[in-house]
């Protein structure tokens, strides 16, 4: 595995003259260089208001269009427990793999519960929260099998019921029947990936700013320097890197890297988690997703 | 509005309980994206105004005899916009199970990318099964529900029409469009204060006539202008080359409803269990309730009455009229004798064009595209191209007022705003 596969690309904060129209050419492009020469594209969950002053994406919808691109990476949606309704955040998800042959994976962030959720007027406890939010997303997404899909037109028979996995959850914080309406084959699920002090727990985050001087945690200068830090700096899965330029201005910056990283290409070939797989050493999806998971939980 | 409005409702494999048994379509192709692509593809190919896309959170209990929803809205939209260029994109979100806020945004997005082709279906979600997927241990009441739907609504269109000032995308629309299905005495309450476009399911020309001078006054009570309100009944084909052959076709369809599945459903329209009931006997219309004492959808309930009360059926024949279908009107003929029920409604103010609900999927479409549609452009009721990019433009829907509480001289300034 090659040092420019284990990273993921964050893609930037619209810069403030943007319009989506910017936007969706610069992810485009960005995804075409993250598909020739990195590991995954992050999109990020930017709040109206609140991230940025200019307005951006719903990052479900902005990886539902890429998906039409016949160069499109892996791509990680990112997603705040406080923002949506496990279900619909399962549903999206699931259907994004079944757009993009399972190339789909989670940045789950923990900031607290949704307005339906908690509308239901069961919900108390916060603790713990998005550990029971993936597990209750992990169930969702394997409750429809694909093979439960049958199209037998003699028979009158569209599906198998019984082969159905409804999770018929009930946590402290969640209470979801399913199961899910989107089949999906085993290989194409998500993975469910955590946060952990502002980056994607596993990789470690960096900012390289080719403008500027660079503070704490940044990269500053030339991309053979940040060629180098990243050859030089432990980490253990990968790295988390931001570019602080307009969006526009990233694929640029993505190929320049590219170039220094010693043009080592990054295969796109692959699932979501076969790829996870591989960069974690072998360790297969579930250890290191029930890893994390557990590590979060403590 | 001189010419129609039509819109392609993509509602998976077809209309018919037994649709996706057609020989000439793979039977599970309602759960490839190719399904859904394609069909776009022909609607833009044919100059529709839009596609439609049902939804509802939740796996259909009846799965096992006919496709359900399953792709998430948003994102197959967002992919089909990618793979076209001027069809309008309707996706049917519910108003209990999403945040105002969200919603708006994620919305917002998918009308910005697609160049503003974007309309919301509001719909409150009926069935304590939807409700279990959301923390819920059974369905908030129908009043409830609709009394959110209005919160919910008002708010996501107030979001939209801040657009940048609340952190949105612009709307290449101005708004996207307010699409609302549903006619219960709250549904068209619902109506009057939102929809801009309303899908409707009506039986006979009267029944349409009536509903409109219902939305009508409601509307106008809103202050709204209710000639800018699309009224889009649900419409079912079956197209045949010649009548013989169409009716041939629907006799072919009916019988390829799941009967497990027929009854099931009907006994739950009628709120009933019709296990055990000879399906030859007359239904008993004394042991049913009235409209307002049904449970579930009350549009379909008070159209099935209707059918009761008109032809007297059994059982069966009941069925057979139904077709395992969603309770909407069926045209069964070629594409001269579907083009004049179309134009007749038309013309006679029933209704500003249709939601069409082909029998089979895709090719009951392919039909209705390749000889219907063309019927109605030589009769100069359809466009034979498109003179707008956006859905409002393909509808040609004006900005209406905000609701109550926005001053006109503010959304005189909003409209003009949207429309440069």
């Amino acid at each position: 595995m090659t040092l420019s596969s284990r990273i993921i690309v964050g893609f930037p904060v619209p810069g403030k003259d943007a319009d989506p129209r910017t936007i969706v050419a610069a992810a485009r492009d960005a995804a075409e260089a993250v598909a020739e020469g990195f590991g995954a594209l992050l999109l990020p969950e930017l709040l109206p208001g609140v991230d940025s002053t200019t307005p951006g994406l719903d990052p479900s919808i902005l990886a539902g269009l890429l998906s039409a691109y016949d160069t499109a990476p892996r791509i990680i949606v990112e997603a705040r427990t406080s923002r949506h309704a496990p279900f619909n955040l399962a549903r999206r998800t699931q259907t994004l793999n079944r757009l993009s042959g399972g190339r789909v994976g989670l940045f789950l962030r923990d900031t607290g519960v949704d307005p339906v959720t908690a509308a239901s007027g069961t919900v108390q406890e916060h603790a713990g929260l998005s550990t029971e939010y993936a597990e209750v997303l992990e169930r969702l997404w394997s409750s429809f099998p694909e093979d439960a899909l049958i199209g037998d037109r003699e028979a009158g028979r569209l599906a198998d019921p019984a082969r159905l996995v409804p999770p018929s959850f009930v946590g402290d914080v969640y209470s979801v029947a399913g199961a899910l309406n989107v089949p999906l084959p085993p290989e194409h699920r998500a993975v469910v990936l955590t946060e952990d002090s502002g980056s994607i727990r596993g990789f470690r985050a960096v900012t390289w700013t080719p403008n500027g001087t660079g503070g704490p945690g940044q990269l500053s200068g030339d991309p053979a320097r940040v060629a180098a830090a990243l050859q030089e700096g432990t980490t253990t899965a990968g790295w988390l890197l931001r570019v602080d330029v307009p969006a526009g201005q990233l694929t640029g910056k993505l190929w320049e890297l590219g170039a220094a990283l010693g043009g080592a290409e990054a295969s796109n070939d692959g699932t979501i988690r076969e790829w996870l797989s591989e960069i974690t050493d072998g360790a297969t999806n579930q250890d290191f997703n029930s890893r994390e998971l557990h590590a979060h939980a403590r | 509005m001189s010419q129609l409005h039509i819109n392609v409702n993509i509602l998976n494999a077809g209309v018919f309980g037994g649709s996706w048994r057609v020989p000439e379509n793979h039977p599970l192709s309602a759960y490839t994206l190719e399904h859904y692509v394609g069909i776009a593809k022909k609607a833009e190919e044919a100059k529709l105004d839009a596609v439609f896309l049902a939804d509802s959170p939740v796996i259909e209990a009846d799965i096992e005899h006919r496709p359900g929803n399953s792709f998430e809205p948003s994102v197959l939209l967002s992919r089909i916009a990618a793979e076209t260029s001027s069809i309008g994109l309707i996706g049917t979100f519910s108003s209990s199970y999403n945040d105002a806020d969200e919603l708006a945004f994620r919305l917002a997005g998918l009308d910005a990318i697609s160049g503003g082709r974007f309309g919301w279906n509001v719909v409150t979600t009926a069935g304590s099964a939807a409700a279990a997927n959301f923390g819920r241990g059974s369905e908030p009441d129908h009043g409830g529900r609709y009394q959110r739907a209005s919160e919910v609504t008002g708010q996501v269109v107030a979001a939209w029409a801040a657009g940048p000032d609340g952190g949105l995308p612009s709307s290449p629309q101005g708004r996207p469009v307010v699409v609302q299905a549903g006619a219960s005495r709250s549904g068209i309450r619902l109506a009057g204060e939102h929809a801009e476009v309303i899908f409707t399911a009506a039986q006979t020309l009267d029944e349409a006539l009536a509903f409109r001078e219902a939305i009508n006054q409601q509307a106008a009570e809103f202050g709204r202008r209710p000639e800018e309100i699309a009224i889009l009944p649900g419409l079912s084909t079956v197209v045949g080359s010649t009548e013989a052959e169409a009716q041939e076709r629907r006799r072919q369809l009916a019988g390829l409803v799941p009967l497990p599945y027929a009854i099931a459903r009907l006994g739950g329209q009628l709120g009933i269990d019709l296990n055990g009931v000879d399906l030859d006997s007359p239904v008993d219309r004394q042991g049913l309730p009235e409209e307002e004492a049904a449970a579930g959808s009350k549009t379909f309930y008070r159209m099935v009455l209707g059918i009761i009360e008109r032809e007297k059926p059994t059982y069966r024949q009941l069925l057979h009229k139904l077709g395992g279908g969603a309770g909407h009107r069926i045209v069964v003929g070629t594409p001269e004798q579907i083009a004049d029920d179309i134009e007749h409604w038309f013309k006679a103010g029933a209704a500003d064009g249709f939601n069409v609900m082909p029998d089979a999927l895709p090719s009951g479409f392919d039909h209705f595209a390749d000889q219907v549609v063309p019927e109605l452009q030589r009769r100069g009721l359809f466009r034979t191209d498109y003179t707008g990019t956006t859905l409002r433009d393909h509808l040609g829907l004006p900005l209406q007022p905000l609701g109550t509480g926005v001053s006109a001289e503010l959304v005189g300034a909003v409209s003009q705003g949207g429309a440069s």
